[in-house]
């Protein structure tokens, strides 16, 4: 197990190094002078010179990649002109927000599907017309459009949720930071009324948020637990006597959940890279609308701090597949075991 | 019928929607029996299997006919009580022993819940001890050690032997093997059998070999039945009906055996034509258009099986000849009285 781990941290540390170099040559392809742009269309030569030699840009592409990199390790992410502070700084104040709002979608995407596709096998009959057609629904509708119909129905028209007002109601004051996550800190100082508005705030978004990702892990789980279903282990199991839903969920699920779970990690770090429509739509200040607009504005500091994170979620969440894999599936565990 | 018969299956019929695969078959198996069932692929023998354990999965049904299990009529038994059957007075070793285990589950796991399903009361070590003890009947070197392993770390025969100690983990009356050699190579396939020869010798249980393989029955089984379309076209002691073979199909399926002194010369005698559609099987007997011996009465109707000779052990085919040949033997008896 330990060769194994060792095996793949090597493996992370070179795709992130892989990563932060196509970040940072491609962001410097791109056409345009950060210099100009910082320094203003009306600064004379020396102004704009100055500001070069400040940034670092006069130096040849390799040191500035040393510099950056050593600096981005460093946790100096540069300086975001467009919002004011350290790049470092913006991340820490936005990225709780769009953590709290991916967790629940995540947990309503995967616990939604593992529900849909059980039944949807078991049954088929019955239930996967049902899965099928919602599953397609959800392939099919555009994130911004359904929160929109979600606010619609639910704010506007029921009341039952608040509108898109960000991630808690104005009048009350957030709870202390401890994760970040409104609703674990709420709970985790015993302010119940911080808990449940800060969680009426969340169902819209997480749900609008999780429907894509649920509708595709509906349809892969259906496929792999309709494949170990009618596997030759299954009909051993049941020619033992074992009733055909203890069979299904002792033997099926546990069969067919193994390459869903390769796919969930990937699901999660496109949670919380993609979130920015749902995020313009209810207000919530996360990453998603800080990126938008370092994007209008050519922030590139900002932009390529975003790549690299995003990169090092990737592969860190892909890491920790790899490992959770190895737990739930034996033959991946590659311990030498003696014949 | 008597006490000593462990499974008994009357006028089996059994549908895959519009088409029947088991076409009315009997078979009866006595205590400690050693029974084959031989055919070609496609000739509705793993379906059999599948059915007498009412797991015939989606589309698949019993359509007529019983299949007495120590007295009880399992064909029309309802979810619960059948599962109280399965595993316990019967149970089945599968064709394939390397899709045949959980990947994801220890051996021991699939043994104890091979045990605990029906014998609910032992607990988590009487469990293990039983399943030690099933592992050392098949033959599987330290037992204990092995529980803890899971299938990938099995070769293909070891892995045989645990599906077999499944099988037998609630000593029941009757195993059915489907195919139980096929995915094993020569050496294993013997080892295998002598597994099987050991639960009949040593536990009293009956063995129903479903297979296409001759060699394997002759070693193997006191009595034969051969399949073809869904039905049972011969039947008999092995002996007998390997030496004295009534049916035109027998006689070609051993024919076209490669035995050891054989003129290597002489091409290899093989069956012509392909074992017919069930979905649109032509009046009379399904083995006409394949058969040297047929004439205009075997387009017309489907011979019943009738007894062969007169010797006792109930060797009987399904075949036109057959009734001709007891009719010119009773001719001929009468002519001598």
């Amino acid at each position: 197990m330990t060769r194994y781990l060792f095996g793949r941290l090597l493996g992370v540390v070179q795709t992130l190094v892989l990563a932060s170099i196509l970040a940072f040559v491609v962001l410097r392809v791109v056409p345009g002078d950060p210099a100009r742009l910082i320094a203003g269309p009306l600064a004379d030569k020396s102004t704009v010179n100055a500001v070069r030699e400040q940034l670092g840009l006069n130096q040849n592409i390799v040191q500035q990649y040393l510099h950056y990199i050593t600096g981005f390790v460093s946790g100096d992410w540069g300086f975001s002109y467009s919002a004011g502070q350290s790049v470092a700084g913006l991340f820490a104040q936005k990225l709780p927000a769009t953590l709290e709002l991916a967790l629940f979608a995540f947990v309503i995407a995967v616990v939604g599907a593992i529900v849909f596709a059980t039944f949807a096998s078991y049954r088929p009959s019955v239930f996967s017309g049902v899965s099928k057609g919602l599953s397609l629904i959800g392939l099919g509708t555009p994130q911004f459009w359904l929160s929109l119909v979600l606010l619609l129905v639910f704010s506007s028209a029921l009341g039952v949720f608040p509108g898109p007002s960000g991630r808690l109601s104005s009048y009350l004051t957030p709870p202390p930071t401890i994760t970040g996550l409104y609703t674990v800190d709420s709970l985790l100082t015993g302010n119940l009324v911080d808990f449940s508005d800060a969680l009426a705030h969340l169902v819209l978004p997480a749900f609008a948020l999780a429907f894509l990702p649920w509708a595709f892990l509906t349809r892969l789980l259906t496929a792999n637990l309709t494949e170990s279903a009618t596997a030759p282990y299954t009909v051993v199991v049941r020619s033992k006597g074992v009733s055909p839903w203890l069979t299904h969920i002792r033997h099926v699920l546990h069969n067919g959940l193994l390459p869903t779970i390769a796919s969930s990690g990937l699901v999660f770090a496109s949670l919380i890279t993609g979130s920015v429509l749902v995020e313009e739509t209810f207000d919530w200040p996360g990453i998603g609308q800080i990126l938008v607009l370092a994007i209008q504005r050519q922030d590139f500091a900002v932009v390529q701090a975003f790549v690299l994170l995003s990169a090092v979620l990737y592969t860190i969440l892909n890491l920790v597949v790899d490992i959770v894999s190895g737990g739930v599936d034996p033959r991946l565990r590659l311990t030498g075991a003696t014949r | 019928m008597t006490i000593d018969t462990v499974l008994e299956v009357t006028d089996l019929h059994v549908a895959y929607g519009q088409t029947e695969i088991v076409r009315g078959l009997d078979l009866r198996i006595g205590r400690g029996e050693k029974v084959g069932v031989v055919g070609e692929s496609g000739s509705g023998k793993s379906t059999l299997a599948l059915a007498v354990l009412g797991l015939l999965g989606r589309g698949g049904r019993i359509s007529a006919g019983r299949v007495s299990v120590l007295s009880t009529d399992i064909a029309r038994l309802p979810q619960r009580r059948l599962d109280a059957v399965r595993g316990k007075d019967l149970s089945l070793v599968f064709q394939d022993p390397l899709t045949s285990l959980d990947p994801v589950k220890t051996i021991g796991a699939q043994i104890r819940e091979a045990i605990r399903t029906h014998q609910r009361r032992l607990t988590r070590s009487q469990q293990d001890a039983r399943a030690v003890e099933l592992l050392t009947a098949v033959g599987v070197a330290e037992p204990a050690h092995r529980l803890g392993q899971y299938p990938h770390e099995f070769s293909g025969g070891m892995r045989q032997r645990v599906l077999i100690a499944i099988a037998i983990a609630n000593n029941p009356a009757v195993v059915i093997a489907d195919e139980p050699t096929t995915a094993l190579d020569v050496t294993t396939q013997a080892q295998v059998m002598e597994v099987f020869d050991g639960l009949v010798r040593d536990l009293g249980i009956s063995v129903v070999l479903i297979t296409h393989d001759l060699g394997v029955v002759a070693e193997f089984c006191d009595r034969v039945n051969v399949m073809y379309a869904g039905r049972i076209v011969e039947t008999g002691p092995t002996g007998e009906l390997f030496s004295h073979p009534a049916h035109p199909y027998t006689q070609a399926l051993l024919a076209s055996l490669p035995l050891p002194g054989r003129d290597r010369s002489a091409p290899l005698r093989w069956i012509p034509g392909a074992p017919p559609s069930l979905a649109t099987l032509p009046p009379g007997c399904p083995y006409a258009p394949r058969c040297a011996a047929a004439h205009e009465t075997c387009r017309t109707g489907e011979p019943a099986l009738a007894t062969v000779g007169t010797r006792p052990g109930g060797h009987s085919a399904a075949c036109v000849l057959v009734d001709e040949n007891r009719q010119a033997l009773d001719t001929e008896e009468s002519n001598d009285d």
